[in-house]
């Protein structure tokens, strides 16, 4: 392939680059650059603690259980929104973005008052839903839920309805129209929400440690053990375990992409 | 009669979309449903298919009310005008989705299957792009696989909307003709809705004009064209001059039908303002001495030996007026 330089290419490229470098590549650079400089043996001691075995498996199944509940959750919303003119869609709309705006520690204040015991929902549930595993689930599900429907929701809104009609014409049901005709066509945005919305889980800290009880080996989330190795000076072991789960998330990341490729592309026969 | 329509009403938000349309649509005939954007044609059509309902009225396939019947029941074949083929799927795929569909005790076997998308490619002559992608496709072909795929299922009733009105006028020519000897060799039943009258003229055995929420007339493209039932019609299919008002109406002639003369005792005077002569046919513009200006159309050999050149003066009678009530608009 040749290279044709096209007006603007040095000065657009050569912003993005630094923009890119300062606020990601830089701080990505020096947490490796850490790393290097760990004490010997650091990863190992880190890697066969229990502790944060359980906490770095808990975290990214956490992660994986909100991403999934997004997904049924969140593509269920968009739909919602975008098919049924119903009154008070605008606000439902912006009612979506609400996670984003909230600062995550009321949002875990809010839920777990909401979800204990006592609460108003939580006096209606007959097992209880905070200080546990459901909880921590709860609150990233919220933190992340806006990925999965605003990626859906453009691509909702360009789907022609004469496709879905064409196919009630040749006979198709619903379900049918639905599983062989919508849902492939909204599988990558599907996908990238999912992604999205598992990397927004991963990292969130804010709101779980309120409703989690941070109790180790049962609802410890690796965000949490990093601070605490903070606050007890392990530097080293904090940024061991930096490194252990930014390697796993860019490894799930991977696949995802992978995934969506693999959905993205229209299939061929 | 394979399709029956009685007394269609459709409303929508104070709009009247149809108003008590009455149509019969003969077994195996070709019908074209032409009128300008916004005549109710394609709600007509989509009505038809069960893609909407109508308020009142009702429409029988066979004898049999389909009004309370849903799509899928009702094996009507639907084409729409951006081809809504699924983007998704390989040309093969789209052409057997309708099969692949039915219900697993009515549904043919792969190799059936696979027989009958062969033989519709054959049929659509895209033999070898099966396995195309529709986004690889030109707009013809697109339309011709779109085509080929609401034939799978072998519906009793063919429902065409503006399907060439996307495309070049070269491949819209073309397509009509194909669709036309495709309907000769299926006899399928068909419904074009078209806003085109050289196309409904040229595909159709029957002409349904709609204007207004109504069917203004329904018959054979030349009676229509021959014996237009109102100004409108007229004036909608071919081209027509308004001549002046009569004590009835208003009195119209096509312009082929008006007859110039270099002699003063035959019509009225009038200047040649424009001629244009491309093809068999010279077309002029003519304007009266009352201002009036008319288009006159004659055979190149009459205009040479007339002599017309632009700024001449002549004379210009119709040689057959119509004439038509006042209660019309376009």
């Amino acid at each position: 392939m040749t290279f044709t330089r096209r007006p603007g290419f040095a000065l657009s490229t050569g912003i993005t680059l630094l923009g890119t470098s300062l606020m990601i590549l830089l701080p990505l650079a020096a947490l490796a650059l850490k790393a290097i400089h760990a004490k010997a043996g650091t990863f190992g001691t880190v890697l066969v603690d229990p502790r944060v075995r359980t906490a770095c498996l808990f975290s990214l199944g956490a992660a994986l259980a909100a991403a999934l509940f997004n997904l049924v959750w969140g593509s269920l919303i968009a739909w919602v929104l975008v098919r049924y003119p119903f009154p008070g869609r605008r606000l439902a709309d912006a009612l979506v973005d609400l996670p984003f705006a909230l600062p995550t520690a009321v949002a875990g204040l809010t839920l777990s008052a909401l979800y204990g015991p006592k609460g108003w929902i939580g006096h209606l549930i007959p097992f209880p839903v905070v200080y546990n595993r459901i909880g921590v689930v709860l609150a990233l599900s919220f933190v992340s839920l806006p990925f999965v429907v605003r990626s859906l929701q453009p691509v909702l809104e360009e789907l022609p309805r004469e496709v879905e009609e064409a196919a009630a014409c040749l006979g198709a049901t619903r379900w049918a129209t639905l599983r062989r005709v919508v849902l492939p066509q909204l599988m990558p945005a599907i996908l990238s929400g999912f992604a999205l919305s598992f990397a927004r889980a991963v990292g969130e800290y804010g709101s779980v440690v309120f409703i989690s009880g941070n109790l180790p080996f049962k609802t410890e989330i690796a965000p949490l053990l990093i601070v605490v190795k903070l606050e007890q000076y392990d530097y080293d072991g904090a940024v061991a375990l930096a490194v252990i789960m930014l390697s796993i998330s860019l490894l799930v990341l991977a696949s995802i992409h992978l995934l969506h490729r693999r959905f993205g592309g229209p299939s061929r026969v | 009669m394979s399709i029956e329509i009685r007394n269609l009403t459709k409303r929508l938000g104070g709009k009247t979309i149809l108003d008590r349309v009455n149509l019969d649509i003969p077994e195996g005939s070709l019908m074209a449903l032409l009128g300008p954007s916004g005549s109710g044609k394609t709600t007509l059509l989509r009505i038809i298919a069960g893609l909407e309902h109508p308020d009142e009225g009702e429409v029988l396939v066979r004898g049999e009310a389909s009004t309370a019947q849903r799509p899928q029941d009702r094996h009507v074949g639907f084409v729409f005008q951006h081809y809504a083929l699924f983007p998704h799927m390989s040309v093969r795929q789209n052409v057997a989705f309708g099969l692949e569909v039915k219900p697993r005790a009515s549904r043919p076997s792969r190799e059936v299957i696979r027989a009958r998308v062969d033989e519709l490619l054959a049929l659509i002559q895209m033999d070898s792009y099966g396995g195309r992608l529709p986004s690889e496709l030109s707009g013809g072909q697109r339309q011709r696989v779109a085509l080929a795929r609401a034939l799978a299922v072998e519906p009793r009733v063919l429902l065409l909307d503006e399907p060439f009105g996307a495309l070049d006028a070269q491949v819209r020519a073309e397509l009509r003709q194909w669709l036309r000897r495709l309907h000769d060799v299926s006899k399928v039943t068909t419904v074009l809705v078209t806003h085109d009258q050289e196309e409904a003229m040229e595909v159709a055995d029957t002409v349904a004009v709609m204007n207004r929420a109504r069917v203004e007339q329904v018959g054979h493209p030349r009676d229509i064209y021959d014996h237009p039932a109102s100004a409108f019609v007229a004036q909608f299919v071919g081209q027509m001059n308004r001549l002046h008002q009569v004590e009835e109406g208003t009195a119209f002639a096509r312009p082929h039908e008006m007859e110039l003369s270099l002699d003063a005792s035959e019509g009225e005077a009038a200047q040649v303002v424009k001629v244009v002569s491309v093809g068999p046919l010279a077309c002029l513009r003519l304007r009266l001495s009352s201002g009036l200006e008319l288009d006159a159309h004659l055979s190149r050999e009459r205009l040479a030996l007339l002599e017309i050149k632009e700024g001449d003066h002549l004379f210009v009678r119709p040689s057959r007026v119509q004439v038509f009530a006042d209660d019309y608009s376009i």
